[in-house]
Parts: C-alpha cells; structure tokens; sequence
C-alpha cells in the first residue's frame, strides 16, 4: 500500500492538484448525493492521510509535505461538496474554469471584462479616468465596479495597476469578510465636481468660534468635501475647522464650509440627517485628501 | 524502518497538560493504562517549586508548597505560555498569581524565583520533564515520543510554545492534540457507532465546546469554540472573594494582600467547591488568614450551603452554555440531534455544570467516562496511531480530521482584515493568496497575520508578520507574490512566500507576538 507506487500515485495528484476539480479530487461524479461525497472521503483519507503514513513520512519531509497537501485539499473539496450552498458557489466557479472555491490567481481565466452592467458601467468611467491620468477617480470607479462584482479579475487587476492592494480572488460565499454589496449603490444622483465615497469615520469638528472640537461621524467622502451626520447640522455658509485621521495615523487639519444640511425632520432613509461640508485646501492639503480617498476606495473595494 | 510500537525507546504516551493538574497515559495491548507517581497519584498537580536549597520540585511534592512558599512555587503556568506580557490574557492572570511575573527580553511573560528568571516554556518544559519522568520509572523503558493535549481553543502561539516545550523536555511531539477531541477518540475508538458526539470540556482554566461526528473510527470534528478564560480557577476565585469579603466585614482586614493568605484562601475554595459536589453544606474554621492590632491571628468561621454555591457561579456556568449554543449554531447542529454529551474536566463534576449541560442538550451526559482522566487517553491513542508502522496501518487504524478554531486573517491597505482561513476549516488547510508590489521600486512586502475576523486588523489578535526582502525593484503591481498559509494538523500556521515572476521562494518567517522567531 505505501510501495513505490502509492508514492507516484501521491505525486501525480499532488502535481495535477490545481488542475482537479473537487469532484475529481474525491472521485465522485457532478451529481453525486452527499453520503456519496461523504463515503469518498473517507475513503481518500483513509488511503492518503498523513497521519496513516505517519511514521514513514517521520523522516522524509517532502511525501510528509505532499501527503500534507494532498490532504489540505481533499478537506477543502470535502467541506465544499458536502455544504450545499458551498456547492451550489462552486459549481458556479467550476463553471467559469475555477477549480477551487478559494482562489489561487494560477487556474483563474484569463482576466475579462465585468459581467454585471452597472459594473461594467464604472470600469469604463474607471479606465477613463485612467487615461487621463486621474488616479483618484480611476481608483473609486474600479472600487464601485469591484463592490458590484468582487470576483472580477479584470476590475482587480485595474486597481493592482494603481497599486491598491486586492487581497487574492476569493469565492463569496466562503469569504464572511470579502466585499458586501454595497446598500446604496453610488450613483451620481447630481451634478457634482467629485464623486462620493462611503466613509464612516469619526471625525473631530468645531466651528470657528468654539472652544472645543466635538466628534462626529461621517457618511462619505469625496475630494471635494465630506458629508456629517448629525441630528442638528450648522446653518449653511458657516466655517468649520476639521481633523480627520490618515491611514498612516497622522491628522490632517482643513478648514471647511457647511454647503447643504438635512435637517432631522427632513431625514429620510436614504438621506440621513447631517450636514456637507466643502474642504477649503491648498495643494499640500489637497495631495493628503487624494491619499485619504485612494484609501478609502481601497477599503471600500473589500467592502469597507 | 518498521519497528513495533511499544518496543523500547519507541514507547509514545499522551500528555494533558492542565492548568492545575496532568495526566500522562500510554496503550498497552490495547489497554489505556494511566501512569501514577512513586504514591500512586494518578493526577500530577502542575506545580513547580524551588526550594531555598535550590532543588527543583514538581508535581505532588511541588503543590504542598504552595501555601508555605507561594512565591518560589509556580501553578497555573498553562494561562501564560505562548502569550505576549502585554496581552489582556497575561494581565488577567497576574493578579491572582503569587508568584512574581515579569516582561521578558523577548515581550514573553517570564517567572521569577529564588533560582532566577525562568521561561514559562522552560517552566512547562519542567513538568514535561517530571510527566517523562514518571513514565520512564513507572514502565522501565526510555520514553521519548509523545502527544500533547491543549485547549481547543489554544492560538497558534500557544500551541507552538507547548509543542517546544515538550521538546525542551526531550521529547519528539508528535501532535499537540484538541483536548475535546482527545476526549472523543478515547470515548469512541472500536466502537462500531455512527453518533453526533458534544464534548463538553471546562477544566481549571479554559472552556471548549466540541462537536464531531463518529463513525466507524471515522472523528470528523464538524465544530469548536470556548472561551480562554473561564473555567474552575474563576470559581475558586469567586469563592476566594467571598471569603476574603466575609473576613472584611469581621475583622476589616483584607486578606488578599498577603500572598500566602491569599495561598490558603484560593485552597480552601478549590477543597469547598470539591465538597459540595457531593455534600449540601460545608462549614469550618480558617485559624489564620490576617493579624489582629496587637498581632493576635485573626480566624474565620464559613459556613456555606451547595445553593449559595452555585448562585456565586451561575454567571461562570451561564457563559460556557451560551458558547455551547453559540457553537452548535456555527457548526448547523441542533441540540437534540446530538446523541452523546461527554462531560470533560475537573469543573464538569460540579452538579449545576451537570444539570445545565443535560437541560441543554435534552440527555443525560455520559457518566461512564473518568472527566479527569479521558483526555490523556485519547492522547495515548493518537500517539499509538501517529507511531503505528506502515504494515500495521490497515483499514482498523482510526482516522481523526480536526478543525482551525480561529479564522487567520492579513492586514491590508487602510488598516483592514482580510480573512486567509476561515473557523471550522478541517485541517490540515491550505490557502494560496496572490499579492502585488503597490509601489514603484518596492523590494519589500510585510504581510501582517492576524487571530480573528473583526474588519479592523487592529482589532484582532495579532499573531504576527511575515516580512519578504529581496524582490526585484519593478513598477508598482508587476511584482506579484504567492503567499501560502498552511494550517498543519497540530493547529500551528506555517507561511511561505515566492516571488511569482522570478519563481524566487524567499525566506519567510512569521514573527510571534512574543518577540520570538521561529
């Protein structure tokens, strides 16, 4: 059973193993019933498992590191097949050429274009913008087009080329961190110089005659200003002074004007109550903001 | 290469490795046989004691110390190893240790004594050393090979100071063993059963919850949670508390501020709540807790009934059985499709663990399983299984797949997490992430690792960072890094990195909250 060829056999599968789907890997077929799925296993594991080959493999890590694998990939195949949802997530993803849940960039088709047509929608603003040469708005386009379509290589390997960080393709359903559709996709619901960003961050905020900055909380961001919630927004016109927090943790200070409110009896769901506010930055201030969105795109991209 | 298990130096045992007490068992022919000291003691206390003469003691000898030299005899060890001193953990801990703890060179917790600082690894690694010792006399053979129980809920800093310090004790660790799980390969081996099993185990200082499905020596673990700070110790405490509440008010003296007082309260509550177990009411008398103005000892008289009891403890008990719950919820498995709760611990005895456990499962726990002594059973029988010959692994040798108790996650841009391996992944698991320069030039990546799945990596335990140097200076995203986190079957992380592009595999190393390398 551990002859010569039981290590072949170990690895021609290790070498093919992203190669396999995880039916092939159990050796089940497409349709097979869950106590199929199951006996499968533990009929793989019973031959492969690297606790059976514990003592041989004592001293020779490398079949120790492929039985390792071996078995890493059976539990995944295992823990997929036998959830329906998993399942049903990965016979999706097995359709499109994937063949784990879980990715690994290897065995991902060659990058395409956004299936979803909102999404598609703001990779072309985002390429746009890239042309041009706006970093910023290219980067928040591609974060949109990212929320509406996380597994999209096309819209990740966008934001690889601004150098905004995606972690690796992931399947949805095994992921409870990656990207949450967003609640309200942003729209550009009026003419406005730059787009808004979700960004719900305290902020520190005091009109220019207080004492004192008081927190609040803030529901977007665009590099032009940002929006306050707050049950009793200042009148408009009035100059704030603000300090918001940079990603590396340093404060940035601006001074801002109140350009429009929505005053809690005129809240609605999908306008809270709170204030605008317009930055008042020079150019020094203003390469801190374009950091701060880029940022903010980033995070938003993974569902921040 | 073949060589008969149980053949000399070839001898494994299985170590539980408690807060309070140890247990060290072996197979023989089949037989769990559980090895006693030179007095037939079958629970070694986790004790460690230096004596003014500088002689090591531990175990039996080592816990009678306690009260007469608290602060040169160390217990409780297993609540600090593998942990940063800054972590709210050790903080915890300290207050109700005796003994003096400070910050290491290396940000690990080191034990003070008369001999000098001690690691808490080398302090483990001790009580390792006295369990083998005992093993050797006991079977008159060299032992050198040995599986380790811990918490499941254990992290991976704390498994991998466990598994070195059984090899600071000589010792090759085979696995550093789920104690629930353990638990369950004692209970089910050979039996031809097809079960949903819960291990409930609550020992002196941590509570896990297990469940698996048993079939055929088929242990699929389907789901694990606990709680790293609860379990029989809090209860002494409570009942300390008490005591030292009650002393208060009579004599307006508190106790607590002197350590070898403080020694002999914490006894006498792990005896009281031992007592009353079995009996409804414990009363006595402690002669000599505090002084008096004029030096006089000050005594306290406790008179206290089974129900004052477990009205001080319910709000401990009330949290074990909502993880219960919160555990059966992950893992999809509704309290009444189990068919076997296990009861494992020393705190399990307690009588109101027992009733709420079977309130909330609707059965009756198991009462034909040793809560003491089960643990290092199943340990013993992973260790036969880990050392069984090839010729000998037929269709008869079990077969145990475990799961990750935590998810790991990465840091990334803007301070976020990102989840790598989620909870309840059988292990081993494997995971390959693809990650890519974001500077022009950068010849550096540090991926940061964390404990946990909150969307703020700070937020998270972190376990530390894997630093790659030496990658090629290119435009920003053409550098692309293949990153693999491999979760091993003692529950440990390994991470490796490779330079996709180059193929280069550069060297790796995940950085422990400790300060220590690996």
């Amino acid at each position: 059973m551990t002859g010569t060829d039981f290590w072949n056999d170990v690895l021609r599968r290790v070498r093919a193993i992203d190669q396999l789907s995880y039916y092939e890997h159990l050796g089940v077929a497409r349709g097979a019933g869950g106590e199929e799925v199951r006996e499968a296993f533990v009929a793989r594991v019973t031959e492969f498992h690297p606790d059976r080959h514990a003592r041989e493999i004592e001293t020779e890590p490398e079949r120790a590191r492929a039985l390792v694998s071996l078995q890493a990939r059976l539990n995944e195949a295992y823990r997929v097949l036998s959830n329906p949802q998993r399942r049903a997530d990965y016979d999706r993803a097995v359709a499109g050429g994937q063949m784990r849940l879980i990715g690994r960039a290897g065995t991902r088709p060659a990058a395409a274009d956004p299936i979803n047509h909102q999404a598609k929608r703001y990779y072309e603003l985002g390429l746009q913008c890239e042309r041009s040469r706006d970093v910023p708005g290219a980067a928040m386009h591609f974060g949109f087009a990212l929320q509406l379509e996380p597994e999209s290589a096309a819209i990740r390997a966008a934001l690889a080329r601004l150098g905004i960080a995606t972690p690796a393709e992931r399947g949805a359903s095994v992921a409870p961190a990656t990207p949450t559709p967003p609640q309200t996709p942003p729209p550009p619901l009026e003419p406005r110089q730059h787009e808004r960003l979700p960004y719900a961050r305290p902020i520190q905020l005091r009109c220019r005659d207080w004492k004192h900055f008081i927190t609040l909380h803030t529901r977007d961001l665009s590099r032009g200003g940002l929006f306050v919630k707050t049950a009793s927004p200042l009148a408009i016109g009035t100059g704030v002074q603000l300090s918001l927090i940079l990603p590396d943790g340093t404060s940035l200070d601006l001074a801002a004007t109140v350009t429009h409110i929505v005053t809690a009896d005129r809240a609605r769901p999908d306008a809270m109550a709170g204030m605008g506010l317009r930055f008042e930055a020079d150019d020094e201030r203003n390469r801190k903001i374009d950091e701060l969105v880029r940022h903010a795109v980033g995070a938003a991209a993974r569902g921040g | 290469m073949v060589v008969p298990s149980g053949d000399g130096d070839d001898l494994a045992v299985g170590i539980d490795l408690g807060t309070t007490n140890s247990v060290i068992a072996v197979i023989r022919d089949g037989q769990a046989l559980v090895i006693p000291d030179a007095d037939g003691n079958r629970l070694h206390p986790s004790v460690v004691t230096f004596k003014p003469s500088g002689d090591r003691l531990v175990g039996a000898g080592a816990r009678l110390r306690r009260v007469v030299d608290p602060r040169n005899t160390i217990f409780s060890v297993k609540r600090l190893i593998g942990l940063p001193f800054d972590s709210p953990a050790v903080k915890a801990a300290l207050p109700q240790l005796p003994y003096e703890v400070r910050e290491g060179p290396d940000g690990a917790p080191v034990v003070v004594t008369r001999t000098g600082p001690h690691a808490v690894i080398e302090i483990s690694s001790f009580l390792l050393g006295y369990l083998r010792e005992q093993a050797e006399q006991y079977l008159g053979t060299p032992v050198t090979r040995c599986v380790i129980t811990v918490p499941a809920n254990f992290s991976d800093g704390q498994r991998e100071a466990t598994r070195r310090a059984g090899e600071l004790a000589g010792f090759r660790v085979l696995r550093v063993l789920n104690e629930p799980t353990a638990a369950a390969l004692a209970y089910g081996l050979g039996q031809k059963i097809n079960q949903r099993v819960a291990v409930f185990d609550m020992g002196g200082g941590t509570f896990d919850v297990t469940l698996l499905a048993v079939r055929n020596d088929f242990f699929e673990v389907l789901g694990t949670g606990g709680d790293p700070f609860l379990g029989g110790d809090d209860m002494d405490q409570a009942i300390a508390d008490m005591l030292a509440l009650e002393f208060l008010k009579r004599h307006r003296v508190d106790f607590r501020t002197d350590p070898r007082a403080l020694a002999v309260a914490r006894i006498t509550a792990e005896h009281i709540k031992a007592r009353l177990s079995s009996d409804d009411v414990i009363s006595g008398t402690l002669k000599d807790l505090g002084r008096g103005e004029g030096g006089e000892p000050l005594p306290l008289e406790f008179r206290i009934t089974r129900a004052e009891l477990e009205h001080l403890i319910t709000p401990i008990v009330d949290r074990a059985l909502a993880k219960c719950e919160e555990v059966l919820a992950e893992a999809g498995v509704r309290p009444d499709h189990v068919d076997e709760v296990m009861l494992v611990g020393g705190a399990t005895r307690i009588p109101l663990v027992r009733r709420r456990v079977a309130e909330l499962f609707g059965r009756e726990p198991r009462a034909d399983i040793d809560p003491m002594e089960v643990v290092a059973e199943g340990a013993a029988r992973q260790a036969e299984i880990l050392s069984a010959p090839a010729t000998a692994q037929g269709a008869a040798m079990p077969i145990l797949v475990d799961v990750t108790p935590h998810p790991i996650g990465i840091g990334t841009a803007g301070g976020y997490c990102e989840v790598v391996i989620d909870k309840n992944e059988p292990i081993p698991s494997e995971h390959t992430h693809v990650f890519s320069t974001a500077r022009d030039g950068q010849t550096e990546v540090v991926i940061r690792v964390c404990q946990g799945a909150a969307r703020v990596f700070a937020t998270n335990t972190v376990l530390g960072e894997v630093r790659l140097d030496g990658l090629r200076a290119a435009d920003r995203g053409e550098v692309r890094i293949e990153v693999t986190f491999l979760i091993d079957a003692n529950g440990i992380l390994q991470v490796t990195a490779r330079d996709l592009v180059s193929g280069r595999a550069a060297h790796a190393t995940l950085r422990a909250a400790g300060g220590e390398t690996r």
